[in-house]
């Protein structure tokens, strides 16, 4: 995400239309948050559609676009890239369940078109775990369980997409992001 | 089996200023939505409506109904 921020130019600080649209929350300031960034010289066209971008546009730098992915990711926001005609992309969303469209049609729908997971894949360190949840209380995508009787807390792979948010809450750093493409079983798991 | 979700356009006349079903919703089921998109132009807030988009999801907890100012939404149980 970060490269993606350090190539697209330029980069533009917007509403998420779906939070808007599910949760109501016209978004401004810090408690509702502007949170997606569109990317592109369409960008320059917004006015053209003030529905769409409704409470604006604020142009960032690359440094401020890297500083507001980092903010909300360690918040717990999952952080996509949004493409509108793939390969050709179009923003960097910030995702979270129920607001989210995509995360919602993929994971209650299993419309895999919406969301693809990501290149990476979590897992927990068991001898660094120490079991105290924080990690479970993130995951967007239900793959995070406590396992009781060893209290430890146990990712699902399979279910996993690779977000890393579960890896920022971690306060022991007990768990580890793989490469998808070194696990064969999850190579073409998207 | 799916809940028979319904909002009667008529008594619900504000639903951009309002949306206090969809704040309420436990399962997040509601949405608001422009019905035209007009280029150069912000829609008008009367051209929105409220969708009852995921009922699927809906549990019929029934807190819509009670949150609605105008009653405009009823609930029914799905046969």
């Amino acid at each position: 995400m970060q490269k993606t921020a350090e190539i697209a130019q330029p980069i533009a600080r917007i509403d998420c239309i779906y939070r808007r649209t599910i949760r109501a929350t016209l978004e401004d300031g810090e408690q509702r948050p502007r949170s997606c960034l569109g990317l592109g010289v369409g960008m320059f066209r917004w006015e053209e559609w003030p529905e769409r971008y409704k409470s604006g546009v604020e142009f960032l730098s690359t440094g401020e676009a890297k500083k507001h992915i980092d903010h909300w990711h360690k918040r717990g926001m999952v952080i996509t890239i949004m493409s509108f005609g793939t390969p050709y992309i179009r923003g960097i969303c910030l995702c979270d369940y129920p607001d989210c469209v995509a995360i919602r049609m993929r994971i209650d729908y299993d419309v895999k078109p919406y969301l693809f997971k990501g290149h990476e894949v979590a897992k927990v360190d068991y001898d660094e775990c120490i079991g105290c949840g924080s990690c479970a209380q993130r995951c967007q995508f239900g793959a995070i369980k406590m396992e009781v009787t060893v209290k430890k807390s146990n990712i699902d792979m399979t279910r996993c997409f690779g977000c890393g948010v579960c890896a920022y809450a971690c306060l022991q750093n007990a768990i580890n992001l793989l490469d998808r493409e070194k696990l064969p079983a999850l190579t073409e798991e998207w | 089996m799916m809940p028979q979700i319904e909002i009667d356009k008529k008594k619900c006349t504000t639903p951009y200023e309002c949306k206090k079903c969809l704040q309420i919703c436990p399962q997040a089921v509601f949405a608001v939505a422009p019905t035209k998109i007009e280029r150069f132009k912000e829609t008008d807030p009367e051209d929105y409506e409220v969708q009852a988009v995921f009922r699927d999801k809906c549990t019929v907890y029934m807190d819509c109904v009670k949150a609605c100012p105008t009653g405009a939404v009823t609930v029914k149980a799905g046969a």
